[in-house]
């Protein structure tokens, strides 16, 4: 799938499509509004990241560009700009979805998977990795065809780690995306090892290596395959 | 007390002097007028007397007014005027007279004589002419008023309309204060200081929201990429332990900056008041979802809450400042009560406490500081209540801190 980045920062735009091109994407980046107008005017993508302040233009006025030709294109914004009424400004002109900078390149791959899935999978396509069928949709998970009851939070924290596979992700990363405002307290209160611990005890088969290994010092990984 | 006011009572004192004064002087004058009129009077009265006793025998007396005396021997020739007091049978009551007394001789006999006439008394005098001096006070002090509250008011308008712009002026305001041309000197000059400063002071406002965003987006950017490329590190198979130590702090320390410099941002936002205040926001409905989020922490330290949501407390802020105020304000209830403890939440009409118990604290008074010193070091930047002390001052909300029977307790007050 194609993917449009438009960051104006050349070392965040080289960290970002390196990343994305490792995610299995195919990333085509602009630095400018100029060179981010004629690529879009000139080919499709499935989504565009979008960084809010370039050197030569609005990015929202981008949005208005999108919004003009009716494209399918799914867009997450990225900007230091974090007021509720930029948010709601952008999210009003189109944009699926808000990500304040700095990001954790995890949950920008997380974002970036659930928009996709929300755009081009119709409800109820469930996804199926390993032993695991998880509907993204319901709180209910199938390990080899038995139904397992998730809890909000486990079933947030698996398609976390399922969209992030093999990937070290940090603890703060994983409190960020699932606690929102309060992670500190959640990184405080060792929550996100009482929600990787439990979880564990929900998708690991007696027997076969573990699904989410500790990566010492750092967090935890998922393995995919 | 406003300057026709000022201006009024000024007439008022400079009418009543100036009036006290010539009621004085008119006295004065009269009375040294009339003094010489009645003595004239009682010497022409004297020598008619003085005539008809040269033609004839008989004294003429008519008491009070006129006494004579026949003296037995020659006595000193005496002319003397004095003012008395006698009791006047006719008005049968004392009055205050004129008097000459004289000694004269007239075809070698000598005689004393008296002559008489009542005086207007001095009382009589001076509410002779206060009554007048009074009227013509309040007449002139009136037509004063009258014209100032008339020609006072038109001569001030542009004053007054000056003062409303800059009493309605705010910094986040599109426009220029709209001040017009008064064609007066002194206010055109006023105008033009009023319009340079309130246009400085926008133009700052404006440079300092840019730089607010500016600075954010500067360095929100940078943090990005650290924190990026970190992550991509961390990803390496095998990274010897030193490394894992060393990118973990950068990690750590990445992140601490980025969220000290989200709560300056955030203070200068607030501080510039870019949250404007559009509504009531209903702080029981914030405290009830916030504690919704919090559940998992408080089951993780089996925290007890004791909830007393009775009033339902309005308070007139941004909704976003309110999320901010109750989050902070909970997460460090929370954070600080040791585990297994009881929070209590309560609100009234008119505020919020919360107590949460706790050792206390030995800088109770940096509790609100920014960066203050704490007891305990934390991963937390220490902004939390420095917030939750802006966000009050910047809606008027009082916000208090005691410790009382091992309880720390923050005390929300919304002023009458």
């Amino acid at each position: 799938m194609k993917i449009l980045v438009i960051e104006d920062e050349p070392d965040l735009l080289e960290t970002l499509e390196k990343f994305l091109t490792k995610e299995g994407f195919v990333c085509e980046t602009a630095a400018s509004f100029r060179s981010a107008e004629q690529k879009i005017d000139l080919y499709e993508y499935a989504a565009i990241i979008l960084d809010l302040s370039l050197p030569d233009g609005d990015g929202l006025d981008l949005l208005n560009v999108l919004k003009q030709r009716r494209l399918e294109t799914g867009v997450l914004i990225v900007s230091a700009k974090n007021a509720l009424e930029d948010k709601i400004a952008g999210l009003n002109l189109g944009a699926d979805d808000y990500l304040t900078k700095p990001f954790h390149l995890a949950e920008l791959n997380a974002r970036i998977r659930a928009l996709l899935r929300r755009r081009f999978f119709k409800a109820g396509n469930k996804i199926r990795i390993q032993h695991l069928e998880i509907d993204p949709a319901d709180n209910v998970l199938q390990v080899d065809g038995q139904t397992v009851a998730l809890t909000k939070k486990e079933h947030d924290l698996l398609l976390y780690f399922i969209a992030n596979p093999d990937r070290v992700l940090t603890k703060s990363a994983i409190a960020e995306h699932l606690w929102g405002d309060y992670m500190d307290l959640a990184d405080n209160f060792d929550l996100v090892y009482t929600h990787v611990k439990n979880l564990r005890k929900k998708i690991e088969r007696p027997g076969s290596g573990a699904c989410i290994q500790t990566v010492y010092g750092l967090g935890y990984k998922f393995t995919g395959s | 007390m406003k300057l026709i006011d000022r201006l009024n009572r000024t007439y008022f004192r400079l009418a009543a002097a100036m009036l006290a004064g010539g009621v004085l002087l008119i006295y004065l004058f009269i009375h040294d007028v009339v003094q010489d009129e009645m003595d004239e009077k009682l010497a022409v009265q004297l020598e008619r007397i003085k005539t008809k006793l040269s033609t004839d025998e008989t004294l003429p007396q008519l008491p009070p007014v006129i006494e004579t005396r026949r003296l037995p021997s020659p006595a000193p020739a005496e002319y003397r005027l004095s003012d008395t007091v006698l009791y006047d049978p006719a008005e049968q009551e004392a009055e205050p007279f004129r008097q000459l007394t004289a000694v004269v001789e007239t075809r070698g006999q000598f005689y004393a004589i008296r002559v008489r006439s009542p005086r207007v008394e001095a009382h009589d005098f001076l509410i002779a002419i206060l009554i007048p001096v009074v009227l013509l006070l309040v007449l002139l002090v009136g037509g004063l008023f009258w014209l100032n509250r008339g020609v006072l008011r038109a001569l001030w308008r542009p004053f007054y309309h000056t003062l409303q712009e800059l009493k309605h002026f705010s910094l986040t305001q599109p426009k220029p204060v709209a001040l017009y041309q008064a064609g007066i000197a002194e206010f055109d000059e006023l105008n033009a200081i009023a319009l340079r400063l309130t246009e400085k002071n926008r133009a700052d406002y404006q440079n300092l929201k840019e730089f607010t965003e500016n600075a954010s987006h500067e360095i929100q950017t940078p943090l990005a990429i650290i924190r990026a490329k970190t992550e991509g590190v961390m990803q390496t198979e095998q990274l010897p332990p030193e490394l894992t130590a060393a990118v973990q702090a950068i990690y750590r320390a990445a992140n601490r900056l980025s969220r000290i410099n989200q709560g300056l941002l955030l203070l200068a936002k607030i501080e510039n008041q870019q949250f404007p205040v559009t509504g009531q926001v209903s702080f029981n409905r914030v405290i009830r979802e916030h504690l919704d989020l919090l559940a998992e922490m408080i089951g993780a330290k089996g925290l007890r809450i004791d909830l007393q949501l009775s009033e339902e407390m309005f308070a007139r802020i941004h909704p976003e400042l309110a999320e901010i105020l109750v989050k902070n304000l909970l997460e460090n209830a929370l954070r600080y009560s040791p585990p297994g403890s009881l929070i209590s939440i309560a609100t009234t009409g008119q505020g919020l406490v919360i107590a949460n118990p706790g050792e206390t604290l030995a800088n109770p008074e940096q509790l609100f500081r920014r960066f203050g010193k704490r007891d305990h070091p934390s991963a937390s930047p220490g902004l939390g209540l420095a917030i939750v002390r802006k966000i009050c001052d910047v809606h008027g909300l009082l916000i208090n801190y005691a410790y009382q029977n091992g309880l720390h307790r923050f005390d929300l007050h919304i002023p009458t």
